[in-house]
């Protein structure tokens, strides 16, 4: 019995022992890490890759997937770079990336929960022609032009806390809030974990899938506002793979592919741990293919002592 | 069922709209064309640029073979591009179509989007349906001899473009026209020594590893390198993907933890991720190669120090004049026609928008 919880708990905080051990062997290895002007960098380079793993969490939790966030990222990014050249006010460029970010996850959502393909034929179908899309728009070259005042959004800090940090918190809290507390955040996790049951207790299966292919592509077209904003170009090859950083992020931090199951601190530990590896290894001067390997070994071992754990929970 | 796919169709279309509304704007962008202004730039570049002109038993050229216009009525082009997804390809095709229009040839522009097989495939087409010459860049540089060949034994004329296949020669191809990586990467990496006054830190941003353009510049920048030993590498090069997102953390985490003089680039969408990392006039020598409206903005704007550009689009342009030559059958001078690269930085910027 003893033994049980033992490993269970391991399983429950071994990201948590991982990410705590990294932070401290990297602070050895180079004191600089933990200086407060690379923790802002890592907030920085947190930022996308966590407001989209949190769409993805929504997503995976209710049984789905999603292949298509990265190519989103960049088709939105490239309709804001156009449009955020000083012709319309910031608004514009912003409310027009989250349509186009919503519409393409209102498209995912209706393939797979209405038009019953699996979710990642249908993501895999929206990744290559939303790409193709991104560079039509832009005609295959980067768009370059935007306003001062664009770029100023993902440059720009409040006490110290870089604003697309703020951006992320803002994501957070709402997704937290309606994940863990609402009406709508228990059925998530029903779909997800029986759907058959969800459907027969009543819940509308198919309007909660679509909804949460909706939040992934909404936090896409945010994402993609936000990265035009940090690099200052529009680019219809960015974010590429983005949604596999995404996918780590939320698997790591213990959400399961199978559905269901998650929390927001694990996908926030999630992000955090991938980003503290690359920013730690540029750091330390450590060859980019490296950060590829660490990443790759710590995703199956998560999972693996993920799936041990509840293997003997059984 | 059917009330479903009509739901998703009308999303696409509605989509499509979007796109269709998109474009307009899009093609306003400025193109880089680069064939104006290249004296004036080659002599604010310095040693390097004349290391490029002065290659042995080669052309260098970059004012075309002076074909009259209008004298490649009824000649059908093929140009088969390694992909169409960044502005120098963009440069190139419109390039060779601005080249074919005045020529009067008749062009038809593929793409082998970064797919060896997917070139072998679009050749074999063209050489099925009677193309008189096929211009393509490799996608790989040892994968295409085969498929030149068998289309120069079909009785087309081949053109190499852009970068060279290995040994060319072999393969039946007629003409190479292209740039060259290695000239690229010295001219880079002298301007920053010149900046540096020889002595500095410094760090490297890379292509994906295995990328032939990239493995050439790394070694024209290891070839100027020896000669400054005062100038160090305080990091390994980092490969950052050509990727401005990728290139801007990867400097951020730098420069929290090294103190750089200078950030060397092997593109300019990782300069300009550089560029938004360092800040604008951060004192930090900032370079990369192609000449990009990206890049030219940031060297305006003093995020970048400044980038050489390999004018792509006159690589293409000189292909199509070979090809008509060829295909009427004349013979070329030279089958190597080397375009030069310049530098460019804050002084002539505005020559290259």
């Amino acid at each position: 019995m003893e033994k049980k919880n033992v490993s269970s708990r391991l399983s429950q905080y071994f990201i948590y022992i991982i990410f705590v051990a990294l932070v401290i062997v990297l602070t050895i290895l180079k004191p600089s890490f933990i200086q407060p002007g690379n923790l802002v960098n890592i907030l920085k380079q947190a930022s996308i890759n966590g407001i989209l793993a949190f769409g993805m969490m929504f997503v995976i939790i209710a049984g789905g997937f999603d292949m298509s966030v990265g190519s989103t990222v960049a088709f939105a990014g490239i309709l804001a770079a156009l449009l955020g050249r000083g012709n319309f006010p910031l608004i514009v460029p912003f409310l027009v990336a989250l349509l186009a970010g919503l519409a393409v996850g209102i498209l995912n959502g209706i393939g797979v929960a209405v038009g019953d393909l699996p979710p990642f034929i249908m993501t895999l179908g929206t990744m290559t022609a939303v790409r193709g899309l991104a560079l039509l728009v832009s005609n295959g070259k980067p768009v370059t032009g935007i306003t001062k005042a664009y770029r100023k959004i993902a440059a720009s800090s409040v006490a110290g806390i870089p604003m697309l940090a703020i951006f992320l918190v803002i994501v957070i809290i709402i997704c937290s809030f309606v994940l863990a507390k609402t009406v709508y955040g228990r059925r998530v996790y029903a779909c997800g974990g029986n759907l058959q049951a969800a459907k027969v207790a009543g819940i509308n299966t198919t309007f909660i899938r679509v909804s949460t292919f909706a939040i992934a592509g909404l936090l896409a077209g945010l994402s993609g506002f936000l990265m035009t904003s940090r690099v200052t170009i529009g680019q219809p090859t960015a974010a590429e793979s983005y949604e596999m950083d995404a996918i780590t992020a939320c698997v790591v931090g213990g959400v399961s592919m199978s559905g269901g199951v998650g929390h927001p601190v694990g996908v926030i530990i999630g992000t955090l741990l991938i980003t503290v590896i690359a920013n730690g290894l540029d750091i330390l001067g450590v060859s980019s293919h490296w950060q590829k390997i660490v990443k790759g070994v710590i995703i199956v071992v998560a999972v693996l002592i993920d799936v041990k754990g509840k293997s003997k929970k059984d | 069922m059917k009330k479903n796919k009509l739901v998703a169709m009308l999303t696409v279309g509605a989509l499509s709209v979007a796109t269709l509304a998109g474009c307009g704007s899009a093609s306003s962008g400025s193109s880089s064309e680069n064939t104006t202004g290249t004296s004036a730039a080659a002599s604010t570049a310095g040693s390097g640029s004349e290391a490029v002109a002065s290659g042995s038993g080669t052309v260098t050229s970059s004012s075309g073979l002076g074909l009259a216009a209008g004298s490649g009525k009824g000649v059908k082009v093929a140009m088969i591009q390694q992909h169409q997804t960044n502005a120098f390809q963009i440069a190139v095709s419109e390039a060779a179509q601005k080249k074919a229009d005045e020529l009067g040839v008749d062009l038809t522009i593929l793409s082998a989007d970064q797919d060896a097989a997917k070139q072998i495939s679009e050749i074999e087409q063209c050489v099925s349906e009677k193309y008189d010459a096929i211009l393509f860049e490799p996608v790989d540089p040892d994968g295409l001899g085969a498929a030149a060949q068998e289309a120069a034994d079909a009785g087309v004329k081949v053109i190499n473009i852009i970068s060279a296949c290995t040994d060319w020669q072999d393969y039946g191809i007629s003409a190479l026209s292209c740039g060259d990586n290695v000239a690229a990467g010295e001219l880079e990496m002298e301007q920053v020594a010149k900046k540096l006054n020889g002595k500095g830190n410094i760090a490297i941003l890379t292509g994906p590893s295995g990328d032939s353009g990239g493995l050439q510049r790394m070694e024209g920048y290891e070839n100027v390198l020896k000669k400054y030993p005062d100038i160090k590498q305080v990091v390994e090069p980092a490969d950052c993907q050509w990727d401005t997102a990728q290139a801007q953390s990867t400097v951020e985490s730098w420069l929290s933890a090294y103190d750089l003089d200078a950030i060397v680039a092997e593109n300019d969408g990782m300069a300009v991720g550089a560029g938004n990392a360092a800040g604008a006039n951060s004192g930090i020598v900032i370079t990369g190669v192609d000449g990009t409206p990206d890049g030219f903005e940031a060297i305006e704007d003093g995020r970048m120090t400044g980038t050489v550009s390999q004018n792509g689009g006159q690589m293409a342009s000189n292909a199509i004049e070979a090809a008509v030559k060829l295909v009427k059958g004349d013979k070329l001078d030279n089958n190597e026609i080397l375009t030069s690269c310049t530098w460019i930085d804050s002084g002539n910027v505005a020559n290259f928008k």
